[in-house]
């Protein structure tokens, strides 16, 4: 621990001086003592004080939490030699408060005692946070000098984004080969009926259907649909994010990592396949797969994301063609702020990828202001309107998903869309 | 302190230490009030030119009551610099404060006490008449040796 003299320490010698120069120019022996006293205190306090010995630990609860989730940690202290005050601070990212306990406290500590100080965290934003960044600040009876020093018990927790509400999801046009939830448009083996027709050589005798056989006078057959899953790519636009004033306020990167994590763990429940493309300054991607692995695969990928500023264009090139197959629902969920991702979802529409856009929408975020300021604003949300008449105008359905809405009311937007459009191929 | 130093001040001081006694509180206050330590030593400063004006316009033989004024004064910079730093976001413990309070009351009396007896000791030399420059001087090389010292240990 590195020592620092108190402002008492050089206050209290220049006022001894003082006193003592004054004693010597007036010839008075009575302001020796009253200096004596600064004197006595600022030598006990050089003297008598040592530096402390101090050992700390920190206990976390768990390394895994959900966003929301409260964590019980303890610090440990153990004195090897007295510490009349133990200023102690846990140093805390952001997005983690303290919900029960004292940071920082202070305590008072005798020679070989052990202490532990439970603190109770709550960790309200997804991604990483490490705890483990103790400051200490010791000092003795008499105070003259403070030794400062840190702890370095590093504890990686992954906060994992919470659950969106959501009762139904959008629906893929195209289906893949492997079994699913999904219901194919083709006509093959499966559970779901689709139609008959007249027996033809080679039709297995347990899909003539004997009823319609009988009343037609000839063999008729069940065709059925198979089940089916589907690949979806969850386009994540990390380009740009907007963000109140407020910083416990959640920003619009908060809420779409939310969603996409939402969306990703309600799909691979359906046991579709899930990629994910975060499409931003940082471009990540992770190919689509099924399974828990892949679950935990796409969160600590989201868990990574964040808005790295940059002015490198970056265009649908730039994603590798495996990490978008075909026939893949390309789900985005953006805030539709960034020209570079906007040309992107275009581009990827003109292609001939399956689209749907989850707008999470930044105009809650920003003020209206006043004056110019309001019609800036007004400009703004016109030229945002024409956006997504331009999406829409494109065969991609679009939803918009405010702040105070939950996301199955946003999704409902798309499924309305693709219920009464349909894309055309190209 | 300023009002039992202008009552025990004769007629000639007393306006000099009333005038002093009310700068020295006006700074404290305001330097309390800001925070700042370094105002709170001028105070002191001054408190202690206070009862040095007491010393020189009434020039009395030797005078008892300094062993207390250099212990209240030094309670006065304690419980300031108390002050000061319980305005931090820290959390004492239950009971710290009045701890650090009866310590400060303890160092006071204490301080008395080596007052009295530093007082005594003078007496003692006084007819010395050289004593009193010879206790000067070496308090005073104490003084900055001491200096030397806290900065050699704050330094390392």
């Amino acid at each position: 621990m590195t020592p620092y003299a108190s402002p008492r320490l050089a206050s209290y010698l220049g006022l001894a001086a003082l006193g003592l120069i004054g004693a010597l120019a007036l010839r008075r022996a009575e302001l020796v003592v009253v200096a004596a006293p600064f004197v006595l205190i600022v030598a006990a306090g050089l003297l008598f004080e040592g530096r402390p010995q101090l050992k700390a630990w920190l206990h976390v609860e768990r390394d895994r939490v959900v966003e929301g989730e409260e964590v019980d940690v303890e610090i440990e202290l153990n004195a090897e030699s007295a510490i009349d005050l133990l200023e102690l601070n846990l140093v805390l990212p952001r997005g983690v408060s303290v919900v029960a306990g004292d940071n920082p406290c202070a305590v008072r500590l005798a020679t070989g005692e052990d202490r532990t100080l439970p603190l109770r965290l709550r960790f309200d934003r997804w991604g990483s946070a490490e705890l483990g960044d103790i400051r200490l600040r010791a000092r003795g009876r008499i105070g003259m000098l403070a030794w400062e020093g840190r702890v370095r018990r590093p504890h990686l927790l992954r906060i994992y984004p919470r659950q969106e509400l959501l009762q139904s999801l959008v629906a893929p046009l195209d289906t893949q080969l492997a079994s699913g939830d999904l219901v194919a448009r083709v006509r093959a083996d499966g559970l779901e009926f689709a139609d008959t027709r007249a027996f033809v050589p080679g039709d297995r005798l347990r899909s003539v259907n004997w009823r319609a056989s009988a009343r037609r006078c000839e063999l008729i057959v069940n065709e059925r649909h198979p089940d089916r899953n589907a690949d979806v790519v969850l386009f994540l636009d990390s380009f740009a994010e907007a963000r109140g004033d407020d910083e416990s306020e959640d920003g619009t990167l908060e809420r779409a990592v939310r969603a996409a994590a939402t969306l990703a763990g309600r799909y691979l429940e359906r046991r579709d396949r899930v990629g994910l493309v975060t499409f931003g300054g940082v471009l990540r991607w992770l190919e689509p797969g099924g399974g828990l692995v892949q679950r935990y695969r796409l969160i600590d990928a989201l868990l990574e994301t964040g808005v790295e500023f940059s002015y490198a264009w970056k265009d649908v090139n730039v994603i590798p063609a495996r990490t978008l197959p075909p026939r893949a629902l390309v789900l985005a969920v953006t805030p539709l702020l960034d020209e570079r991702s906007i040309s992107a979802l275009l581009d990827l529409r003109a292609r001939g990828h399956d689209l749907a856009i989850v707008e999470v929408s930044p105009e809650g975020v920003v003020p209206s202001g006043d004056g110019l300021d309001a019609l800036a604003y007004r400009l703004w949300l016109l030229r945002r309107a024409a956006l997504r008449a331009r999406f829409e105008r494109s065969g991609v359905a679009m939803a918009r998903w405010g702040d105070e809405d939950a996301l199955d009311a946003g999704l409902e937007g798309v499924r309305a869309f693709r219920r009464r459009a349909r894309l055309s191929r190209r | 302190m300023v009002v039992w130093l202008a009552t025990v001040a004769g007629p000639d001081a007393r306006r000099a230490v009333a005038y002093l006694g009310a700068l020295a509180v006006a700074g404290l206050a305001a330097s309390i009030a800001a925070g700042r330590f370094e105002g709170v030593v001028a105070a002191l400063v001054v408190l202690g030119g206070c009862y040095a004006a007491i010393l020189v316009i009434d020039d009395p033989p030797l005078d008892g009551r300094s062993a207390v004024v250099g212990a209240s004064l030094l309670a006065v910079g304690e419980l300031a610099h108390l002050s000061l730093a319980s305005r931090t976001a820290v959390t004492d413990e239950a009971g710290a404060g009045a701890r650090r309070v009866a310590r400060v009351a303890v160092l006071a009396l204490a301080a008395m006490a080596v007052g009295g007896l530093v007082l005594a000791l003078v007496d003692l030399v006084r007819t010395g008449g050289i004593a009193i420059e010879l206790v000067g001087a070496a308090a005073a090389i104490a003084a900055v040796g001491l200096l030397t010292l806290a900065a050699r240990d704050a330094r390392g």
